[in-house]
């Protein structure tokens, strides 16, 4: 504003001016500390914005990769499913009973449900003979397929290992 | 002045010695107090070069008076010198350049006294656009000595056509061009303002009468046809005897309105008289 005056005056502050002055001062220092805290979080929020986008496109990535392979995978899963439906370890183990000679005996049995269902079996068998008729019957079932004599021990008994693989209902 | 104590104001005219304590709100202007005291015929006579306080101790008492009606105490106040003792004049300051050097610059060719006696400054009115003054240094001093000797602290010194410019700026026109005019007891001012923006500025002695409202409606014209104004033409009108004019001006077919309401002061007298309510607008 216009001042004509022949000497210019510099008016004093009142009391009340210093009081908001000061009010002034205050509200300014914490602004800056609010203003700094506040960049500091934004500096924060941005590094674990960042950590998370990184996640989210590695997931999203392992995502895309396992979308890839889900035709596989699902195969895989479905076919071990209707095997444990058409195989049940009840049947697969009856059906080796019944292939079994008297002078043979089952001592152990892992089955192992996948694509296939493949068979390691323990077997025991008073004489050779007995055993290789084990054998015999198994090679020639048509439930099993793929009979690959293991390691065996002949002293007095046979007692011998075989891997198979099981064909529910049997060959084509 | 503090800025939560109320806002003194002392305004000089030929006829009186009027002042106010105003609190200034952030949404309004409100008058606490006011009080006018009238001088004896010629104590103050506003004049561009000669001694305006004919009557000092007249003038003295006056403000004292004053001050004891208002309970001022000794606060600071604003002063306002009359109209009629300053040339004023409106420039387009250049770039980078001293918007006082340069008034002073134009003014110098136009003072009929040496320009080293003027003291000069401006009022910003557009970009680059101010209004300069120059009053005599002498005149200054003399009514400084009538306020310090009355015991008033002077904060700032102003004149009361650019106080009232001032607070007409605020409140421009909506649309139309407008041309101002601001009484005060010796002279008056006219201003032509178009979109906000002051196109001219005229100063005429004044010549009350029964004749004034149709010399002032000449006035008016002449102002807009300087400013180049399209009509319509509003007309406001603050000052001295402002109701009056206006009447007088709407009787002669050139309606008018006052510049600031009649109400808005919170005064019971007409708040247009008062030329220099812009000051405590502004």
């Amino acid at each position: 504003m216009p001042d004509f005056s022949t000497r210019r005056r510099v008016s004093r502050p009142g009391q009340g001016e210093t009081w908001l002055l000061g009010a002034a001062l205050v509200a300014t220092v914490v602004s800056a500390y609010e203003a700094s805290s506040a960049w500091a979080w934004r500096g924060a929020a941005r590094g674990a914005l960042a950590a998370a986008r990184h996640e989210a496109e590695a997931l999203d990535s392992r995502r895309r990769s396992l979308e890839r392979r889900g035709g596989t995978s699902g195969d895989a899963l479905a076919s071990q499913i209707r095997l444990t439906e058409d195989a049940p370890p009840s049947r697969v183990m009856a059906e080796i009973a019944a292939l079994l000679p008297p002078d043979a005996r089952l001592e152990g049995v892992t089955l192992r449900y996948g694509r296939r269902l493949a068979l390691d079996m323990q077997v025991v068998g008073r004489s050779a003979p007995a055993y290789d008729l084990f054998l015999k019957r198994l090679a020639e079932s048509p439930s099993f397929e793929e009979v690959v004599p293991g390691a065996e021990t002949r002293e007095g008994q046979v007692q011998a290992s075989v891997q198979a693989l099981y064909r529910p209902g049997g060959r084509p | 002045m503090g800025l939560l104590s109320p806002r003194f104001v002392v305004a000089f005219d030929a006829a009186s010695v009027s002042g106010a304590l105003l609190w200034r709100r952030p949404w309004s202007v409100r008058v606490r107090t006011l009080a006018r005291v009238p001088l004896p015929p010629g104590a103050l006579v506003p004049h561009p070069l000669e001694e305006n306080l004919v009557g000092a101790a007249a003038v003295r008492e006056a403000l004292r008076s004053l001050t004891r009606s208002l309970g001022a105490g000794a606060g600071s106040a604003l002063v306002l010198l009359p109209d009629g003792i300053a040339r004023t004049l409106l420039v387009d300051v250049p770039p980078r350049t001293d918007p006082v050097q340069f008034a002073r610059f134009r003014l110098a060719a136009q003072l009929p006294y040496a320009p080293g006696e003027a003291v000069v400054d401006v009022l910003p009115v557009g970009r680059r656009c101010y209004v300069a003054g120059a009053v005599r240094r002498g005149l200054v001093a003399s009514y400084e000595t009538a306020v310090a000797e009355a015991g008033l602290v002077q904060e700032r010194l102003d004149l009361a056509p650019l106080a009232a410019l001032s607070g007409l700026m605020r409140r421009p026109p909506a649309s139309a061009p407008s041309v101002d005019v601001i009484l005060g007891d010796a002279a008056v001012s006219l201003a032509a303002f178009e979109r906000g923006a002051l196109r001219a500025l005229r100063s005429r002695r004044r010549d009350p009468g029964p004749d004034e409202p149709s010399r002032l409606r000449e006035e008016v014209d002449r102002t807009a046809k300087l400013a180049g104004l399209a009509p319509p033409v509003r007309v406001r009108v603050v000052g001295a005897g402002a109701p009056a004019v206006i009447r007088g001006l709407s009787f002669g077919g050139r309606p008018a309105e006052p510049g600031w309401g009649p109400s808005e002061a919170g005064l019971s007298v007409e708040s247009a008289e008062l030329a220099w309510y812009g000051a405590a607008l502004a």
